[in-house]
């Protein structure tokens, strides 16, 4: 068979994709790197090296901003893995018409924007007079600073995020244990195995490549990170909740560093988000994994 | 007996965590109701003691010099710009899937990898250039500029990708013998098929738009008011809310939430099948 | 089932937009503007502040637009605040720069460093800076020469208390210029308010977040008699007992819940104190403004003054003046017009600047000498601002440093400092970090002896 038949229309189909992606990612993606690279002046463009690089990564704030970030992002990662999973796993489990029920409505928050998740959370989390500490307090208890304080601050990030995504999560989760054939649990149960020996020899290794996905779907948002921070710590307390791309508004809006080096931070996270998904595909590859790549 | 109780007991559970999830939203709805001085007020009463319908009837205009502007009306605006982007989007995302699944041609894995490396490139990365290249293409302050550069994505391509992928050769082979050009073949024959997908990614795709913040803070100014999206007049509100109360906050929240609310009775019998489908990955 | 959901969509949302057509926008409802043709035009971008002011800043623009054959055309556009420095950045790259904008007293250099704006001292008269207080010539003078045109002064902390809610706790109205003294009286309000049984109001409030990075920059002065580095920017000043009386201050504060924990934005403060959620605040003098028209009833009940010191004495900078300026683009390419446009607004006439003050009910003061004395011939004709909170604000204000131009690292490195204290870390050990990274930036970023004002 003749190869590569169909060049003529297959470039009519790509045309579009191909200039946008031109236009709004690869140039602005070049400029961002020659800036980081060279300095222009009026008098000349001159090469800096990793001048900006070496700068960035000796701002204190930025790299604190980075790590803050990998910290929320492990704990969101896992907490909603591990939460979505075992909620699929009840989901398959109970009464037939609750589960389509349950995964119908569970998807909504997923179509919610931060600000607006945000913005409804403060609701809850303010602290005169919002909805958790009335209720404290007419028990008795004392009010919770959810904007600051070294322990709330983070979880008044991560709880509205984990709310965001875990209706999403549960439902892949739930199609990936669907999808398992049933005669492996049949002969696993003729074994007399458990339901955690189950869980552990058939679920989990069976919905290794969910998991990837969800992993890396969720780090590539999770360290971008910045509407719910910014609505429900904005930093606070100490910049212990500053997040990177909440670390470069800032800068830019109030003009603490040049835009050289933001741009030259914001390549940074794509470095690092590129250097964690490689690695998580490197550990995970399986024989199977190929259809990842071309 | 005891396999029955546990399983009431996973039942209720079920239930426990679907009313938690909605229980922020439903404790929200109240409150709208509540004016400014009562909203964060001891001791917290469910439902407000002077019901009072201000908070939406200020969304109607709001009174700021800088946001002079309807709610309802910005609302109807970044609705406009997410069903415009849809339809660009769809056509533009499902076409380049099918070439890249079902076509044979001169530099694909290239072009292919040209596409998927684009995953890995975050937002902000490219954010301040991108304002430089739509200023130089005079986009600016233009309803295009809200719609046209996020156009394609390269989670889409590869999702309907995945989708063309799972349809035997033999298809393509009947139609090109009846003598199909490949744009037909797409139009008459896949196309029809994809419905679930069109539903699922369009739906992420209105909600990607509808719900963008900061893009549309760095392209439209103050002399384009009409074209403000409303992630950003809620943003605005909320910086405002101590003056002008956190119940109008959450009015335009509220208000805020009917597309999604919408979109997602239209999906929601496509939901299943859709997530199966992202499965495939 | 779908079509039907479709419709109803549809239907829902055209009643939406036409039964909402809004009105035509608030600034054409004001008055016609005049369009002078073949003029040429000025660009202004003013910051988008309250709504009064962003109602008088638009008249004041119809006003010189008013004037006719004067060959300008005035354009002016509001920004939001937070994206200001932003959309400057970005219009700067595109050559669409205005060609007058608003810039911070703290700003001005760093714009000047960066070549964005140009030397003003030749396109005005001697006599106009003449009459320049001496903190406003500071304010926009570097060298020899004037890069900007000070609009107004606004003292960045005032202590604002109610009269009755004191009465009512604690059975007093005055309020101690000391801390110490200011503290007892806290303590015995935050006993009145738990006696009564009443939630949700707290006897205090401080500046929170970013904004204790600027917002105690006066209570800095006034503790250490310096901030955190010294005039000529050698070396960190945290080692100034001052600072550790300051963190005990903050530590005191928080663990005696003596304020909330958390609170909403300073600059909007007040609105808690109007609403009953504090019995006192510190606030900066534009919350004057708000009081008087959001909240016309309190006017009686609430008291204004400095705020209080270690030592009790009140004749002391307690504040900074924060504030704006109006600079020109150094891309600007019709000067001599948009020099125009300052004269008018803010450098030349009387009336302009008058008209603005009266209408901020005098909650910012005037860089102009000539100005200042003419508020004061006028305060006795008005009624809706008690004198004593114009005198204090006036007071304040003579007495308050400028903003410091040192790198903002600086002031967010003592905010942490403050935070740490406030949550209850070990005070001796933020003070000495903080102190280390207070000489690690000056190091890196080379401020030793730069400081231009010194």
């Amino acid at each position: 068979m003749r190869k590569n038949v169909d060049n003529k229309s297959a470039y009519l189909m790509l045309i579009p994709t191909i200039v946008l992606l031109i236009t709004f990612v690869y140039i602005p993606l070049s400029m961002a790197l020659f800036r980081s690279f060279f300095e222009s002046t009026p008098e000349g463009t001159q090469f800096l090296g990793f001048q900006t690089f070496i700068q960035t990564i000796t701002n204190e704030y930025f790299m604190k901003s980075i790590w803050t970030v990998l910290k929320l992002s492990i704990t969101i990662t896992l907490t909603q893995l591990v939460i979505s999973f075992l909620f699929a796993n009840a989901l398959v489990k109970v009464n037939k018409k609750l589960s389509v029920i349950s995964r119908t409505l569970i998807y909504l928050p997923n179509l919610i924007s931060g600000i607006v998740v945000a913005v409804i959370f403060t609701l809850l989390t303010t602290f005169n007079g919002g909805i958790i500490n009335s209720l404290l307090e007419s028990i008795g208890g004392s009010p919770i600073a959810f904007n600051n304080d070294y322990f709330w601050s983070p979880l008044s990030i991560i709880i509205p995020t984990i709310w965001i995504g875990f209706g999403y999560f549960s439902l892949v989760m739930y199609a990936g244990i669907i999808n398992i054939p049933k005669t492996y649990f049949e002969a696993a149960e003729v074994d007399g195995a458990s339901f955690l020996q189950k869980m552990f020899y058939i679920t989990i290794p069976m919905m290794k490549n969910y998991f990837i996905l969800l992993v890396v779907t969720m780090i590539v948002v999770n360290l971008q990170m910045f509407e719910i921070p910014m609505i429900m710590t904005n930093g606070q307390p100490a910049n212990t909740t500053l997040t990177p791309v909440l670390y470069l508004i800032h800068s830019r809006s109030n003009g603490n560093i040049s835009d050289t080096e933001i741009t030259t931070a914001a390549i940074l996270i794509m470095i690092i988000i590129i250097i964690i998904n490689s690695s998580i595909f490197y550990l995970f590859k399986n024989k199977k994994g190929r259809k990842w790549e071309m | 007996m005891k396999k029955r109780n546990k399983k009431l007991i996973l039942d209720l559970l079920v239930v426990l965590v679907v009313f938690m999830i909605f229980l922020p939203i439903l404790l929200m709805i109240p409150s709208m109701f509540k004016d400014k001085y009562e909203i964060f007020s001891y001791p917290w009463h469910l439902f407000p003691s002077n019901f009072t319908v201000d908070n939406f009837s200020r969304l109607l205009y709001l009174e700021y010099t800088s946001l002079a502007i309807n709610f309802f009306r910005s609302m109807f605006v970044t609705i406009f710009v997410a069903s415009v982007a849809v339809v660009l989007a769809l056509s533009i995302n499902m076409i380049a899937g099918f070439a890249f699944a079902r076509l044979r041609f001169f530099g694909k894995n290239a072009l292919w990898v040209m596409v998927l490396f684009t995953m890995f490139i975050p937002g902000i990365t490219i954010l301040i250039t991108s304002v430089k290249v739509v200023t130089a293409l005079g986009m600016l302050d233009s309803i295009w500029v809200l719609i046209i550069p996020g156009l394609v994505s390269a989670y889409n391509i590869f999702f309907f990708r995945q989708f063309y992928l799972g349809f035997p050769k033999e298809i393509d082979e009947a139609a090109k013998i009846d003598g199909a050009t490949n744009f037909q073949l797409f139009r008459h024959i896949f196309l029809p098929m994809s419905k679930t997908p069109m539903v699922i990614i369009g739906a992420s795709i209105f909600m990607g738009y509808y719900n963008s913040y900061l893009w549309p803070t760095l392209t439209i100014s103050q002399e384009r008011k009409d074209l403000f999206q409303i992630m950003y007049i809620i943003r605005m509100l909320f910086n405002d809310s101590s003056t002008i109360g956190y119940g109008s906050v959450l009015a335009a929240t509220f208000v805020s939430l009917v597309p999604p609310l919408l979109i997602f009775i239209i999906v929601q019998k496509y939901i299943r099948e859709g997530i199966a489908l992202a499965g495939i990955k | 089932m779908k079509k039907f959901f479709l419709l109803a969509i549809v239907s829902v949302l055209s009643i939406a937009f036409i039964g909402c057509e809004p009105p035509s926008d608030i600034t054409t409802n004001l008055r016609e503007e005049y369009i002078e043709e073949n003029a040429s035009g000025v660009s202004l971008w003013t910051m988008d502040f309250e709504e009064w002011n962003n109602q008088i800043n638009i008249k004041q623009r119809l006003d010189f637009n008013d004037i006719q054959d004067d060959g300008i055309q005035l354009n002016q556009v509001l920004i939001e605040m937070n994206s200001f420095e932003d959309m400057i950045r970005s219009a700067r790259e595109t050559g669409g720069v205005p060609d007058i904008y608003m810039v911070s007293y703290g700003n001005v250099y760093k714009e000047v460093q960066n070549g964005n704006i140009i030397d003003l001292t030749s396109y005005f008269d001697q006599s106009i800076w003449n009459d320049l207080t001496e903190t406003a010539k500071d304010g926009v003078s570097y060298g020899d020469a004037y890069y900007a045109f000070p609009i107004l002064f606004e003292p960045s902390s005032l202590l604002f208390y109610r009269k009755d809610l004191l009465q009512q706790y604690a059975g007093t109205d005055t309020v101690p210029t000391n801390w110490s003294d200011f503290l007892v009286l806290l303590d015995s309000v935050k006993t009145g308010i738990s006696d009564s049984g009443d939630r949700g109001i707290y006897p205090f409030d401080v500046p929170k977040g970013v904004a204790l990075g600027w917002g105690t920059w006066g209570l800095q002065y006034s503790a250490t008699g310096g901030l955190a580095i010294t005039d000529d920017w050698t070396t960190s000043r945290l080692e100034n007992s001052g600072f550790s009386d300051l963190a005990n201050l903050w530590s005191t504060l928080y663990a005696d819940g003596l304020v909330p924990l958390s609170s909403g934005d300073y600059t909007e403060v007040i609105n808690d104190l109007c609403m009953n959620k504090l019995v006192m605040t510190t606030a900066g003098s534009w919350s004057i403004a708000t009081i008087i028209k959001e909240y016309p009833d309190l006017v009686d009940k609430i008291g204004v003054m400095p705020m209080p010191t270690f030592d009790g004495e009140q004749n002391t900078a307690t504040a900074t003046n924060g504030g704006w300026t109006y600079v020109i683009s150094s891309q600007c390419q019709n000067v001599e017009a948009a020099v125009e446009v300052i004269k008018f607004l803010v450098a030349e006439n009387t009336e302009k600047p008058l008209e603005y003050f009266e209408v901020s009910n005098y909650s910012k003061t005037s860089p102009r000498i000539s100005i200042q004395n003419l508020i004061e011939s006028q305060l006795g004709t008005q009624s809706t601002v008690p004198i004593d909170w114009v005198e204090t604000v006036y007071s304040v204000s003579n007495n308050a440093i400028l903003e410091p131009i040192y790198s903002w690292d600086i002031s967010i490195t003592v905010s942490s400092m403050l935070e740490n204290a406030a949550l209850g870390n070990n005070i001796d050990a933020e003070l000495i970090a903080a102190n280390q990274s207070i000489i690690d930036i000056i190091e890196e970023q080379n401020l030793a002896n730069n400081n231009p004002r010194g």
